[in-house]
């Protein structure tokens, strides 16, 4: 963990390209499983599509986001019960035009509110796409997590996600010396430059100067990620998470960590439909209980063991 | 091998610094399998979504470090192991019957803790401790204890059987002729 938190609860991020690959179901499951180990507070990041309520099982609630950008209510003051011990959550914004016209100044506010709150996991969910603002939240985060199913279109998705995910950091970081324009200009003329692909772009920045090699290299290093594997439904699914993991690693030069996945079970959208709170009315389901495994090892910084 | 070396190899198979030598060989098998991406299987999906950008050249490079790090990591692991039979050979050599104090003796030498053995071998904390003190009476039967002891010994990569064989003669000699 880095050691120049001064926040006190840990902060852990789900994003991911593409709508529909379980990030707020398993956002809500792991807040559950982690309310065991300590106090959980969940905050509905998916501006505009807010519905972390329906996995918990309770009615959308009163208070929102909404009232801290609009009537500047502190966020603490924004927590409801969800019903469940150790976990409480602030709602997003159900049915507003969303989270895209934010300020800078309103984004830092709320990422300054954020780091403040008292607890000891804080758990943000993200709405799909690679908005700058939806990509900043996550970079806030002590543990990144990507949501990726074991599916062709999902797995590219992620690619492209990171990619956009890892030049907004490089950018910010590499603006604070000054080449923010550079990156930029880089990025864009990617085609004009003959860079096909990532790395390539990643060696071109690092040729440019020594400075800026390392600059690269020290973002490279820095950066980790978590995977997460959604809707395994058997051993070759779990291997993928395996295969997603080396690429990134190899491909990217990123610090990919397969830090779980979640087993398909069909329970899981009856549950949803009915409003349940999957972990409590599917306790013992190898899904749940694979949630939880996922939830110790994002705790104890171990990864899925590969038997075979 | 140099520090940075090391490092790098296992971080080429993706393994922490710590990995056993059967996870080495597990890391390496799976790698193979992922980049030489031959088959048809599910597995090969993380490649194929970056079919674009990956040339079969660049395939061919992380395959030959996987190989490089893989040769590298058995090599030291065989240097390892010879190490270690030689350290044994010494340490065996002035032994006549293995008791338990001399089992310990070995134990020791080899900087394996009570703690760690009992995880690998499966074999209660407690059996292992009475095993090294000659505590015949709080030791299980004799086909029991005969298997602890062997399994310890094995793990101490000694000659199992002379072990067993002495440290049972001890056994049987406090329980009487008759013990089984």
């Amino acid at each position: 963990m880095a050691g120049d938190r001064k926040h006190k609860g840990e902060i852990l991020a789900v994003g991911g390209g593409k709508g529909g690959v379980g990030k707020s179901f398993i956002l809500s499951s792991l807040g559950m499983s982690l309310a065991r180990k300590g106090k959980v507070v969940m905050i509905d990041g998916d501006l505009g599509g807010a519905n972390l309520h329906n996995f918990l099982g309770v009615s959308p609630p009163r208070t929102s986001l909404i009232d801290f950008f609009e009537r500047k209510v502190p966020l603490s003051e924004l927590i409801v019960d969800s019903g469940i011990e150790n976990l409480s959550l602030i709602s997003g914004m159900v049915g507003t035009t969303g989270g895209e016209n934010i300020k800078y100044v309103q984004k830092k506010k709320l990422f300054s509110h954020i780091l403040s709150l008292e607890a000891d996991y804080i758990l943000i969910d993200l709405g799909a796409g690679a908005h700058f603002n939806t990509i900043d939240t996550l970079l806030l985060a002590d543990r990144k997590l990507i949501v990726v199913t074991p599916e062709i279109l999902s797995i590219e998705n992620m690619y492209n996600f990171l990619r956009n995910l890892f030049f907004r950091r490089l950018g910010s970081a590499l603006g604070q010396h000054g080449y923010r324009e550079l990156v930029i200009s880089v990025w864009k003329d990617r085609r004009g430059l003959g860079i096909k692909n990532f790395q390539q772009l990643v060696a071109h920045l690092k040729n440019i100067s020594p400075e800026l090699r390392g600059l690269v290299d020290c973002e490279l290093k820095g950066f980790k990620i978590h995977i997460v594997l959604n809707q395994a439904k058997g051993h070759r699914d779990i291997m993928i998470g395996n295969s997603v993991k080396s690429v990134c690693r190899k491909f990217f030069g990123i610090d990919a960590q397969y830090s779980g996945y979640v087993e398909y079970d069909e329970s899981v959208s009856h549950s949803v439909n009915r409003r349940l709170p999957y972990m409590s009315a599917f306790a013992t389901s190898r899904c749940a209980r694979s949630i939880n495994k996922l939830a110790d090892n994002l705790v104890s910084g171990q990864q899925v063991r590969i038997v075979s | 091998m140099n520090r940075e070396a090391h490092r790098h190899h296992f971080e080429t198979l993706e393994l922490d610094m710590k990995a056993s030598p059967a996870e080495i060989n597990k890391a390496y098998l799976l790698l193979k399998d992922i980049y030489l991406n031959e088959s048809l299987l599910n597995d090969s999906l993380a490649i194929t979504a970056m079919s674009e950008e990956i040339s079969a050249e660049d395939k061919a490079d992380i395959l030959q470090g996987i190989e490089d790090s893989y040769r590298a990591l058995s090599e030291m692991v065989s240097e390892e192991r010879r190490a270690v039979s030689a350290l044994v050979d010494s340490l065996v050599a002035g032994i006549d019957g293995f008791n338990g104090a001399a089992l310990k003796e070995i134990r020791q030498r080899l900087e394996i803790s009570l703690d760690d053995m009992a995880m690998e071998t499966r074999i209660q904390r407690e059996h292992l401790a009475n095993i090294e003190a000659d505590n015949f009476a709080e030791l299980p039967v004799a086909v029991y204890t005969r298997g602890f002891v062997l399994n310890y010994a094995k793990f101490l990569s000694l000659d199992a059987e002379k072990v067993t064989g002495s440290y049972m003669d001890n056994f049987r000699q406090y329980h009487g002729d008759g013990a089984k």
